[in-house]
């Protein structure tokens, strides 16, 4: 048949293809036993030994940035996380190609070879100790970063929603605590005496949401760099003296593609806030 | 052989001396990162230069390339990615902080104005005199009007006066603000605060760090 092996070839041959695919697989166990045992050995529970030696590096940023957010001071000094990097960037970047090649090329040499020949231990050794590390980095190098790619656009295009939605919350309460300081303030210091509605002054006798929404989207002086925030619209319903809603409306899409929102769009992201002199009730529309 | 070993010692000191100017194990890795790259770009140089047959040189030569090329772009997209992914948990942390610190400063804010306004004309107390009557120090012989736990704020009086009073909100958990050199009211530098002016003519609120 057409894919059978010759026997007696693959028997005479210890670097026939077949073979280094088995020494391969051996090694590959024993690096990753030996690898298991050592983290166990010397940092039970703490780094995790992946592949490549960035994704581990990666992971520890992130679980410091964790550590960050729970309040932790962070101090970073010489570990277990060092030590593995520097030696898997030894071994994957410049031991491993180096010797993996220098197998591939004697190996060449010497199945041209002809006569008494003995074991090459010395190119079983080198190919089959590092073809599974390259077989990881060619691999590696391959599918993962396009799936890495797509997975980080995504998760960017979601936190930038998420974000300037919690943006507009944040605005929607700096207008709720602008509203209520515009309450208690007499009308000859520009307040509205104790009322939303029927003020006793120049002008406009109602609240207006020019006089409470932020001039500019506030978070984008603290969270600008990250999110770029978008301008949200803002609507006031002033109800009675001592109540008001008032209604913030972003511009990415929200749940419900058929809601009606305060500025006459449809189904944008909304939220509201009811407002009284000394409460504020916080709702989630859309 | 003695190239190999000449780069891993290279290796191994631009790893370890980036490491302890920065104490930043990306910044180290990245340096090192770059030192491996080059030997592999020589390497495979030379590779295609030893005598050797056409077809496999060729083999050699497209997937050290493929490999070089794919490994630096994820190395330097996973770096993109988790910085960002970090700091955007800090930005997530500080715009926790900022709400909340609003929340209690109005609440704050709102109840001294309510008890001043509610006087009814001329006046007898001063927007001060209302905050010290009305407020109970956590602490005497300080100006920390509260420490919540449950928010995990301190709240200081920055200044009280006949004419304004002055609350700053901080957080008890280290939150880097914006600038490093800020002074905090409570002498530490560079953590996030926020600031709440009360006058009759209403409440400022800013985010001042």
């Amino acid at each position: 048949m057409r894919f059978r092996i010759k026997v007696p070839n693959f028997e005479a041959d210890p670097l026939h293809t077949f073979w280094v695919a088995v020494y391969a697989v051996c090694f590959g166990i024993a690096w990753s036993l030996f690898g298991t045992l050592l983290v166990h050995l010397t940092n039970p529970g703490g780094i995790y030994i992946t592949p490549l030696p960035f994704i581990m590096v990666g992971g520890d940023a992130l679980a410091q940035a964790l550590d960050r957010f729970s309040g932790k001071e962070l101090v970073v000094v010489w570990g277990g996380l060092q030590t593995a990097t520097v030696i898997q960037l030894v071994i994957y970047y410049i031991v491993a190609p180096t010797a993996f090649v220098w197998g591939l090329n004697e190996r060449a040499l010497w199945r041209q070879q002809t006569g008494e020949r003995k074991f090459p231990w010395k190119i079983v050794l080198s190919l089959g100790t590092t073809a599974t590390i390259i077989v990881s980095i060619v691999l590696g190098s391959l599918v993962p970063p396009l799936i890495h790619y797509r997975v980080r656009v995504s998760v960017m295009e979601a936190q930038r929603i998420q974000a300037n939605r919690d943006a507009l919350m944040w605005d929607l309460n700096y207008a709720a605590l602008r509203a209520q300081s515009f309450y208690f303030v007499d009308v000859k210091d520009g307040g509205g005496g104790g009322r939303w509605k029927n003020i006793q002054r120049k002008g406009n006798p109602t609240l207006t949401i020019d006089e409470i929404a932020p001039p500019e989207p506030v978070v984008q002086n603290v969270a600008g760099k990250l999110f770029p925030q978008q301008p949200s619209k803002f609507r006031l319903e002033v109800h009675t003296a001592d109540s008001l809603v008032v209604y913030g409306i972003a511009v990415e899409d929200g749940d419900n593609a058929d809601f009606a929102n305060a500025d006459g769009q449809k189904g944008k992201i909304q939220f509201s806030i009811g407002v009284m002199p000394k409460k504020i009730k916080f709702t989630s529309e859309n | 052989m003695k190239w190999v070993l000449i780069t891993s010692v290279l290796v191994i000191i631009v790893f370890v001396s980036t490491f302890f100017a920065t104490h930043n194990t990306w910044a180290a890795t990245n340096a090192a990162g770059i030192v491996c790259m080059v030997y592999l770009l020589i390497f495979l140089v030379w590779t295609a230069r030893v005598q050797q047959p056409v077809k496999r040189r060729w083999w050699t030569l497209s997937i050290g390339i493929v490999s070089v090329a794919g490994t630096t772009f994820f190395w330097a997209t996973f770096h993109d990615t988790t910085t960002w992914q970090a700091e955007t948990l800090h930005t997530i942390h500080k715009v926790i902080f900022h709400g909340v610190s609003m929340d209690v400063l109005r609440t704050k804010g709102m109840k001294l104005l309510g008890a001043y306004s509610e006087q009814k004309p001329p006046r007898q107390l001063t927007i001060g005199e209302v905050f010290r009557k009305e407020t109970t120090f956590a602490n005497p012989d300080s100006s920390i009007v509260d420490v919540n736990q449950e928010s995990n704020l301190r709240i200081f009086a920055e200044a009280v006066s006949d004419t304004h009073v002055v609350l700053v909100a901080q957080g008890i958990l280290p939150i880097d603000g914006e600038t490093r050199f800020f002074q905090n009211a409570d002498g530490r530098k560079g953590m996030a605060q926020d600031r709440l002016t009360v006058t009759k003519r209403g409440v400022v609120y800013e985010i001042q760090n």
